[in-house]
């Protein structure tokens, strides 16, 4: 179980023969079946139809609405929030993954060593997991609340802060940005630590043992022994966040809702804007065809490393 | 390898003053310390956002609203939980509670039908089935939410909570098989095949041998889409009305319209939605670190 995608790897295929294989057959289609019937339905059908969905134009709440041609795509080009939003997705991405996967092995590997209470770095590690986004992002908004929060009383109280000046977190661009990196690197450290944490167990002790003959350092055991060894699930590791950082919608729009302004509005927020606040299923079905194009590109390259990982 | 005892015990000795040496030249006892010391800092990093939640939620109202903030209740007081409950969020939990549940049974009973022909069955198209609903995972819920809004509200199911027990059930299955299947792989054949020899069907081999010896793995996984279900916030958001909020969309609601926000309330409502789930982590926490690992997919 120690590695990332082990059961898609070790599914075995076979070609059946005889009365009996063929009834093992019947049987495995049989207990699939409603799966994939339900992933069929609610899951390949909703895709294409928001792929048709980005052609249409006009009407409320996805009814009434008519054949548009390219349109709603050429109002892309000339959408200056809709660039706004894709640049702060992709940064967004770029930032907060590469905090996570830094943040991540420093904790898997924290938690890799024996010491006494090493349970409880784990299941420090597993917390964020748990907690809900959005509603982690709410507590998150109360501590940086300029005038209750914990963060300005904390300062106010070691002097820092003059009360009557407080820092207004969430009303600056930057701050707000800043501070929504800083949460998301926080909310999925859990996930890239677990996934490592299994990488370290999956090493064997003899390696190290060998190393530590040929008279390596600490240091050197890190980079040259352990690193290497890992790159294949931190490689892994690295595009699945990428996929879910993309996707990010509830982490944003519990905190700063977009805001202040449009600054902190991503592809997910937009998207949602267009389909909640102005019924315009049409062009909100255009950008969601553009986010799932950018997702999809890594969703491939996940499943080139993982088939040729597996084939070494 | 006889030899490999003797050869490593000189070795350990010998780099022990070379590492003394080279090291930042700590003592072991200071290096304990700092050990705790860094263990400490990640609890409370970690754990710091439901801390500040819990001592809230026992702050009476006055003392959430002082500038500068009060940091600890000095008249601790429980009303606020029961100020909750009475409310709307007493509502918005047993949604929640209810709309999980269901979903985590339906999508467990499905996953495990498909996880035993994944990982047992031989079939052709296998490899192609397997990639067809990992890919799935990974899609953006984006990609679907709008088109499903609209087949929902076609039979008259937005504002129920069928509405959100439908996609659950849908999209909790390919972490679940995975992490089902990877469970099923350490099953060893051999009780298959002695069920076999004894004339057993593969459904009753499944049924009444594999799937006993995998209860504790079926727990896990059964915790795990559970959480995801009970966090789910996208599809809660879109295909709810007022009566069938979950708690994440009710707590994020109520912060965001209501002006004068009680913080003591809104406090207590995140504490009661997040100690479930510490709960069942500090219980689980080695199975479900390798169920997730198993799976290795989805936040």
């Amino acid at each position: 179980m120690a590695t990332i995608g082990a059961p898609l790897l070790q599914a075995k295929e076979g070609s059946p023969r005889g009365p009996l294989e063929r009834r093992e057959e019947r049987l495995a289609w049989l207990m699939l079946l409603p799966v994939i019937l339900a992933l069929l339905a609610l899951g390949v059908y909703p895709v294409l139809s928001t792929l048709w969905f980005s052609f249409q134009q006009g009407g409320s709440f996805g009814l009434g609405t008519t054949s548009a041609g390219l349109a709603n795509y050429l109002r892309l080009l000339h959408d200056e929030q809709f660039w706004s939003a894709l640049r702060f997705s992709l940064l967004y991405s770029l930032v907060t993954v590469c905090g996570q996967m830094l943040c991540g092995t420093a904790l898997a590997l924290f938690a890799n060593r024996r010491f006494r209470g090493r349970w409880l770095a784990r299941a420090a590690i597993l917390f964020p997991w748990a907690i809900p986004t959005a509603t982690n992002s709410v507590i998150w908004a109360y501590m940086f609340n300029d005038q209750y929060g914990l963060i300005n009383s904390l300062l106010e109280h070691l002097g820092l802060l003059n009360p009557a000046h407080p820092i207004v977190w969430l009303g600056s661009a930057q701050l707000a940005t800043l501070l929504i990196y800083v949460l998301a690197i926080w909310k999925a450290n859990s996930l890239v630590a677990l996934l490592v944490l299994a990488g370290l167990q999956g090493i064997p002790e003899e390696v190290y043992e060998a190393a530590r003959v040929d008279g390596a350092s600490r240091w050197q055991l890190l980079w040259r022994v352990t690193l290497p060894l890992l790159r294949p699930v931190l490689l892994v590791t690295l595009i699945l966040r990428t996929i879910e950082s993309l996707q990010a919608f509830d982490l944003i729009s519990a905190f700063t809702n977009g805001g202040p302004g449009n600054a902190t509005q991503n592809l997910g927020l937009y998207i949602y804007l267009q389909i909640q606040q102005f019924g315009d299923f049409g062009y909100g079905s255009t950008i969601a065809v553009v986010l799932t194009a950018i997702t999809l590109l890594f969703i491939v390259l996940y499943m080139r490393t993982l088939l040729r990982t597996g084939t070494r | 390898m006889a030899l490999a005892p003797t050869t490593t015990a000189p070795a350990t000795e010998s780099s022990r003053p070379t590492a003394r040496s080279r090291g930042p030249l700590l003592k072991p006892l200071t290096r304990q310390t700092l050990l705790y010391l860094a263990l400490a800092v990640i609890i409370v990093v970690q754990f710091l956002p439901l801390i500040w939640a819990l001592l809230t939620s026992l702050m009476t109202p006055q003392e959430t609203t002082s500038i500068p903030a009060t940091l600890w209740p000095v008249h601790p007081t429980l009303s606020s939980y029961i100020e909750a409950l009475q409310g709307d969020i007493g509502r918005y939990y047993l949604n929640s509670i209810i709309a999980s549940l269901v979903s985590t049974l339906v999508t467990m009973v499905l996953a495990t039908l498909a996880a035993y022909a994944f990982a047992r069955l031989r079939f052709r198209w296998k490899r192609l089935a397997l990639l067809f609903v990992v890919s799935l995972s990974l899609f953006p819920p984006f990609s679907q939410v709008i088109p499903l809004y609209m087949m929902l509200q076609g039979v008259h199911l937005i504002g129920t909570l069928l509405a959100l027990i439908i996609p659950y059930s849908v999209f909790g299955l390919p972490m679940a098989i995975l992490i089902l299947m990877a469970f099923l792989q350490e099953v060893p054949f051999e009780y298959e095949e002695a069920a076999a020899l004894d004339g057993m069907s593969r459904l009753g081999a499944f049924v009444r041998i594999v799937l006993p010896m995998i209860i504790p793995g079926l727990f896990t996984t059964a915790v795990i889409v559970f959480v995801g279900d009970w966090n789910e916030y996208l599809f809660a958001l879109n295909y709810t009305t007022t009566a069938t909020y979950t708690l994440p969309v009710g707590i994020v609601i109520l912060s965001q319209t209501e002006f004068t926000t009680n913080f003591g309330v809104l406090s207590a409502a995140m504490v009661m939605s997040v100690v479930p789930l510490v709960a069942l982590i500090l219980l689980l926490e080695r199975r479900i670190v390798s169920g997730l690992t198993a799976g290795g997919l989805k936040g």
